[in-house]
């Protein structure tokens, strides 16, 4: 059984425009151990879905429908006492700000000693050994002198590993890091995935990566889901979406990158924007920019369905693989 | 690898941006109390040239200077040392009357569309403000005329006109950016991370609506950016720079061939692949020195694994080693890296 499994899962917002739907029927799964990465663009929903999971969608916006399976036990409507037990326990944050993170005016040991205790009643000596472990577990050189710095005097790699080792005070079973390093340097990128990758294989942890960045995504998920419009269109093991994507929007999208293209010619576009969360069109939501698109795409919604080993939603996935196929041959 | 000094430019191209060793500091707010007055040292000097029609891409990560060095080439800040010439004629000293007419032929590309256009102003009043003050001598009809004429040619729809910037997505208000940078008929364009706050599908269409306008209008562009992927696309030339300092200059597949500045090549194998591979750690050793406290020496020896004795005393210089390549590293110099 999985160990995190999400079942149809719609977030909705009322607004004076009537209700904005952010994910219209979303699921998946987690593993234990495996790094699932969830892509997309800014408004596709990808932060909605974890953000659901940890039941921290904020008012007016609220869940209405679907299933948060944890460890087998439905978590979707826990009140927020239950939730705790759960929440930054079993499973922990990262996001993409490590200073919004983090308290300007509370030391990083403060900080860590307090989120141990907030889970479990143990001694601040004890708290503090386990923090400082942790700190030296994410590679924060001399922990012991850090532990008692301010967010200020560490540079934004430095704090980004504190999130990360806060993160790990609790032994959690998964991670859900939101953009970890889209605030960061790319030299500082690649350390800091580097070390996430290498905590997760160590603890045997979970990790859920949601980002923008398909290169990220390739170099660290095992699995990923590419989301669009508030629903997922395609999902499938990374390598294979990757090289092989089967709906029109993935394909664009890789096609769009600078390093897919030849230097000096025009890049591969898409045209038009995702549409905003008030004017979803009816049908397939990628209908208006994509090419493929006929009156059944109008009309009627595409489900996820199996198509070489990946799920596709979309009605005319086996014309692209067609097209492809004709362009290697 | 010898080292070769060569000090004159082939002349079959013509200069049109030359920054001579520009220097610029910035001082740290301290208490009226305190008799220290450090500064920041966010260039020390940059030597570079673009020419007509390249598109010159300044790279670096965040401190590294590029972003001054874009401000000041375009007039934003002056210099504290150093000399820049646009065209042969040296604008860096200039007053406002006298800079007028270069900053018709200069313009500048933000990072963020939400804060380089004023909420206040219709895109109609946007476009049309840069004409009216540089060519007050104009119709209103022609600068009407000039508006859809330049709308059409980013793509916009000229009907656009009377909505103001929250009306927009972020990839057509950067694209109203672009069209007002291009009002005037520039010859220059400084774009600053023009791509960075914009998604996936949305920096495509505006990187080839950039080289489109390029081709179109012969622009020079000085495109300051950190993605090394949009670097080897669009770049003719690039500048690695690193607190302040250009490490290496080169044709941008030259670069992405053969980097030869250890920290190029850092820079290099940091970037995110596609193939599959899973990421490798990249251990530098140190943190990025600040800019207050300027290491001695080459600026990159904390973090270079071939630093040696030299490399902490001495500054090195940018020296040529192959055609149009430069690269400030004694290392390289040597012939031991």
């Amino acid at each position: 059984m999985a160990l995190l499994e999400v079942k149809d899962l719609r977030v909705e917002f009322p607004s004076r425009h009537g209700v904005l739907t952010a994910l219209r029927g979303v699921s998946f799964f987690l593993n234990a151990g495996e790094r699932l990465g969830i892509v997309g663009e800014s408004g596709a929903g990808k932060s909605m879905a974890a953000f659901a999971i940890l039941n921290l969608v904020s008012a007016p916006g609220r869940i209405t429908a679907g299933q948060i399976l944890f460890e087998g036990r439905d978590i979707s409507n826990f009140t927020d006492t239950q939730m705790r037990a759960i929440r930054g326990n079993r499973i922990s944050m990262i996001f993409q700000d490590p200073m919004m993170t983090l308290n300007p005016v509370l030391t990083v040991g403060v900080q860590m000693v307090e989120a141990l205790k907030a889970h479990s009643s143990i001694s601040d000596y004890e708290a503090k050994r386990i923090s400082i472990d942790k700190l030296r577990e994410v590679a924060i050189p001399s922990p012991e002198s850090r532990f008692d710095a301010y967010p200020h005097e560490l540079s934004g790699g430095l704090r980004q590993r504190v999130v990360i080792a806060i993160a790990l005070l609790t032994d959690p079973a998964v991670i859900i890091a939101d953009e970890p390093t889209t605030a960061l340097d790319v030299t500082i990128q690649a350390e800091i995935l580097a070390l996430l990758l290498e905590l997760c294989r160590n603890h045997d942890m979970g990790l859920i990566l949601i980002t923008h960045d398909l290169a990220v995504v390739s170099q660290v998920t095992q699995r990923v889901l590419v989301m669009y419009a508030g629903r997922i269109v395609e999902e499938g093991v990374t390598r294979t979406i990757i090289t092989d994507p089967h709906h029109p929007y993935t394909h664009g999208l890789i096609a769009a990158l600078p390093q897919q293209n030849k230097p000096g010619e025009p890049l591969n576009q898409i045209p038009g924007t995702m549409p905003s969360l008030d004017a979803v069109p009816p049908g397939c939501a990628f209908h208006p920019r994509c090419e493929f698109a006929d009156s059944r795409c109008h009309e009627e919604l595409p489900e996820l369905r199996p198509i070489d080993g990946s799920g596709v939603a979309c009605h005319h996935a086996e014309r692209l693989r067609e097209l492809k196929q004709g362009a290697t041959e | 690898m010898s080292a070769i000094e060569i000090e004159i430019e082939a002349p079959a191209t013509e200069a049109l941006v030359e920054v001579n060793t520009l220097h610029k500091h910035f001082p740290v707010p301290t208490s009226f109390l305190s008799r220290e007055r450090p500064v920041v040292h966010a260039l020390n000097g940059v030597t570079i040239t673009v020419e007509r029609g390249e598109a010159f891409c300044v790279v670096g990560e965040s401190g590294c200077g590029k972003t001054t060095l874009g401000r000041a080439i375009i007039g934003l800040i002056s210099p504290t040392e150093g000399r820049i010439k646009f065209a042969g004629e040296r604008i860096d000293q200039l007053s406002d009357e006298a800079r007028k007419p270069f900053r018709q032929r200069m313009q500048m590309i933000f990072q963020n569309p939400y804060a380089s256009l004023n909420p206040r102003m219709t895109v109609q009043e946007t476009l049309e403000e840069p004409v009216r003050f540089h060519r007050p001598g104009l119709s209103r009809d022609d600068v009407r005329a000039q508006v859809d004429q330049v709308m059409r040619s980013v793509g916009n729809d000229p009907s656009w006109g009377r909505r103001y910037p929250h009306e927009f997505s972020g990839g057509q208000r950067q694209r109203i950016s672009i069209a007002r940078a291009l009002m005037v008929d520039p010859e220059f364009i400084v774009a600053d991370e023009p791509i960075s706050a914009l998604d996936v599908s949305i920096q495509a269409q505006v990187l080839n609506l950039m080289m489109e306008a390029r081709a179109e209008r012969h622009l020079t562009y000085l495109f300051i950016t950190h993605d090394l992927s949009v670097v080897e696309h669009f770049a003719t030339r690039v500048a690695v720079m690193y607190l302040g300092t250009v490490c290496e200059l080169a044709p941008a597949a030259e670069l992405f061939a053969h980097p030869r500045h250890p920290y190029s090549q850092l820079l290099l194998s940091a970037i995110p692949k596609m193939d599959g591979s899973t990421v490798t750690h990249h251990e530098s050793p140190g943190e990025v020195p600040s800019p207050i406290n300027l290491p001695s020496g080459c600026v990159f020896h904390g973090r270079c694994p071939h630093a040696d004795a030299r490399c902490k005393r001495e500054v090195p210089a940018l020296k040529q080693f192959a055609p149009a390549v430069s690269v400030a590293c004694h290392g390289v110099e040597e012939g031991r890296i």
